[in-house]
């Protein structure tokens, strides 16, 4: 009897160790989990943050060139709610709204490159950010485009061949491949699938060719031709052009306003410049121009933009307030 | 019977050994991990500092001033030539003011909209070249301590001078 | 003989429980400080980063081109037109070119001003309010940047000794 009643407290004192203990491992595992998915939350709201620190403030430095290191891979899309990017992976949008950032879809895991221009209708409209990856190599044909592969900073992966050796070009294990041409050109199979071509058609029209089809679009100047050849993808362009044409015309609408008092309070000196209302009508017809998609062309905007920049170079000489 | 209750009494003497011990280690990871935050200034009003001081001589050299004389050139006049005078107009009324006059009335109204206004103190000196102060303007600065100077010098056709200005909180 | 060893199993019983109270007071303890820690820090960064958000609108608020000095004027490192400050101020508050949206995602919660000292003028202290959201209350807290400038006004030559005040509400 004793010897059972002993053996029963024994099995007891195992059964209790076994389920406290079994009590306090499930308490850690719940607590661990759950910081694990707060701090995941917390990575991708302090990456969020810090990349949208990092494009206000990059463009804010024009003609700027930069390169740091991003180990978490964006992908940018353009959709109905408008220009976003996540972290690959994570579930957070964080909404583009009034950043003119031309990229391609998907950046990030390497060396990031950042370029900044300003977009100008003469006088600065707008600071575009083309943002690139290490992993994305543009190749241009050296017949065609030498003068745009010149232009493109150092930092950007960039490849010039001459035209007969396109097609011989075979995948070096990057992301993505866009090749910059003014004619049609064959690929080798490994190229297909990973390659944006993006032929200039004639001045001002772009064709975007891939797997998934022809797109055709218009740039205005080489700010934006170099944001369809960065981009490689025609909805991403689109959505960085809609922006680009909406902050032009915001600024042009505040040049038009200020415009119109320094007609009223001008002194007769410099009264001929603003006579029969041209430097407004110029104006007027920036806003109406800078469109995206344009009514045809935008040859009428950049007509009117030499139009103003002769004009503010002559009000400059004559001494008088000029328009910008 | 006396060694059962010694080792009960060994037993209870160990538990409380234990408890005592832990508490001992929470008070000190505790108290180590509250020190650390010292008392720091804040992000912004290091940014506001170093933006307000930095930008501050530059900004008030080109202003304009009275009578469409821009303070670097009033500034100028009253450390060398004293040939500006000046017809303002002081709360609705004109008055007639010398270069150094006006100058001291300007940069004042400067440091109301900003040091003033952002509960600064400060000390401001506007120096020639012989190191002598043709300008003090100050809002009893005491605390050395805790002050940061910034000093903007500028050419002038007779000489440099130097417009120094000190910070304090 | 049987009551010294139920007093024995009492004490043994009562020390296991004893144990089990003690630990249990002690993660208790742990878990509330733990906590009160955790939600003092969380504090404390939202009012660093609301600051870091301020000196963000700050730097983009004094590099808009909307608001820059014409090339062929002053050369100081931060100015602003002084027609194009009035011009901002009316487009905006006009909403033309749907401007308010578009200065709301760039700037967000936030007021901005400018004050002037304009010489030989009465008031000799002009404040325009460039861009203020919508919906401030007098019981959000707000933190505050300044930053010196010059603004230009192209007719009259002359510069104004100005300070742009960026008060961001949280």
């Amino acid at each position: 009897m004793k010897n059972h009643k002993a053996q029963i407290e024994v099995s007891f004192h195992w059964i209790f160790i076994l389920i406290a203990g079994a009590a306090i491992l499930a308490f850690f595992l719940i607590i661990t989990k759950h910081e694990k998915e707060s701090a995941d939350i917390n990575i991708e709201g302090a990456v969020g943050e810090r990349l949208e620190a990092l494009f206000s403030t990059i463009q804010q430095m024009p003609d700027s060139i930069n390169n740091e290191t991003l180990r978490p891979e964006l992908e940018f899309r353009c959709e109905a709610d408008g220009h976003t990017y996540t972290l690959k992976g994570g579930e957070r949008r964080f909404n583009l709204y009034s950043q003119v950032i031309f990229s391609p879809e998907t950046v990030g895991d390497g060396r990031i490159i950042t370029w900044t221009k300003i977009y100008s209708t003469p006088f600065p409209a707008a600071q575009i950010l083309y943002l690139s990856d290490e992993k994305t190599q543009y190749i241009f044909v050296k017949e065609d485009a030498e003068n745009l592969y010149k232009i493109l900073p150092e930092l950007y992966e960039k490849k010039l061949v001459p035209a007969e050796e396109v097609q011989m070009q075979t995948d070096q294990g990057f992301r993505k491949y866009v090749i910059i041409t003014k004619n049609d050109v064959v690929l080798d199979s490994s190229m297909t699938k990973k390659t944006t071509i993006v032929k200039i058609t004639s001045e001002g029209e772009i064709n975007f060719k891939n797997l998934e089809g022809t797109a055709t679009r218009k740039y205005s100047n080489q700010e934006t031709l170099f944001g369809a050849i960065i981009t490689g993808n025609p909805e991403l362009y689109d959505c960085a052009m809609e922006k680009l044409m909406l902050v032009s015309r915001i600024t042009s609408e505040i040049n038009l306003e200020r415009t119109e008092h320094l007609e009223d309070d001008t002194d007769d000196r410099c009264y001929r410049f603003y006579a029969h209302g041209i430097p407004v009508e110029y104006l007027q017809s920036i806003i109406g121009n800078s469109t995206y998609p344009p009514a045809s062309d935008y040859a009428p905007l950049n007509q009117v933009v030499t139009s103003l920049s002769i004009l503010n170079r002559d009000m400059a000489r004559a001494n008088c307030p000029t328009i910008y | 019977m006396n060694k059962k209750n010694n080792r009960g009494q060994m037993e209870t003497m160990g538990l409380l050994v234990i408890v005592i011990l832990v508490s001992l280690i929470l008070f000190f990871a505790l108290s180590f991990g509250l020190k650390n935050k010292k008392t720091q200034q804040t992000e912004e009003q290091d940014f506001t500092e170093v933006q307000a001081v930095s930008n501050l001589g530059t900004t008030m050299l080109e202003s304009t001033g009275p009578c469409d004389w821009t303070i670097r050139q009033l500034l100028t006049d009253c450390a060398y030539t004293h040939e500006i005078t000046c017809l303002s107009t002081v709360e609705g009324v004109g008055v007639l003011e010398n270069s150094c006059v006006a100058a001291n009335r300007t940069i004042n109204q400067m440091l109301l909209i900003t040091l003033d206004e952002w509960g600064y103190d400060y000390r401001l000196y506007v120096i020639k070249n012989t190191g002598l102060p043709i300008l003090n303007l100050s809002s009893g600065c005491q605390n050395t301590a805790t002050s940061k100077t910034e000093i903007t010098p500028f050419g002038t056709q007779y000489g440099s001078m130097e417009i120094k200005i000190t910070m304090c909180k | 003989m049987k009551k010294p060893k139920n007093k024995k199993a009492q004490v043994q019983s009562g020390e296991t429980i004893i144990v089990i109270i003690i630990v249990t007071i002690m993660i208790i303890i742990g878990l509330v400080i733990a906590s009160k820690t955790k939600t003092r820090n969380a504090t404390e960064e939202s009012t660093a980063l609301n600051e870091i958000d301020t000196m963000k609108i700050a730097l983009i608020a004094s590099s808009l081109n909307e608001l820059k000095c014409s090339e062929y004027s002053a050369m100081v490192k931060t100015c602003m037109d002084y027609h194009r400050i009035l011009s901002f101020r009316d487009t905006v508050l006009e909403d033309k070119q749907s401007s308010k949206n578009y200065y709301y995602s760039l700037l967000g919660d936030s007021e901005i001003k400018i004050k002037m000292i304009m010489p030989d003028q009465e008031p000799s202290v002009q404040v325009v309010t460039l861009y203020k959201y919508d919906n401030i209350s007098a019981n959000k807290s707000s933190s505050s940047v300044f930053i010196p400038l010059i603004v230009f006004n192209t007719m009259e030559k002359e510069n104004y000794f100005s300070v742009l005040e960026v008060r961001k509400y949280s």
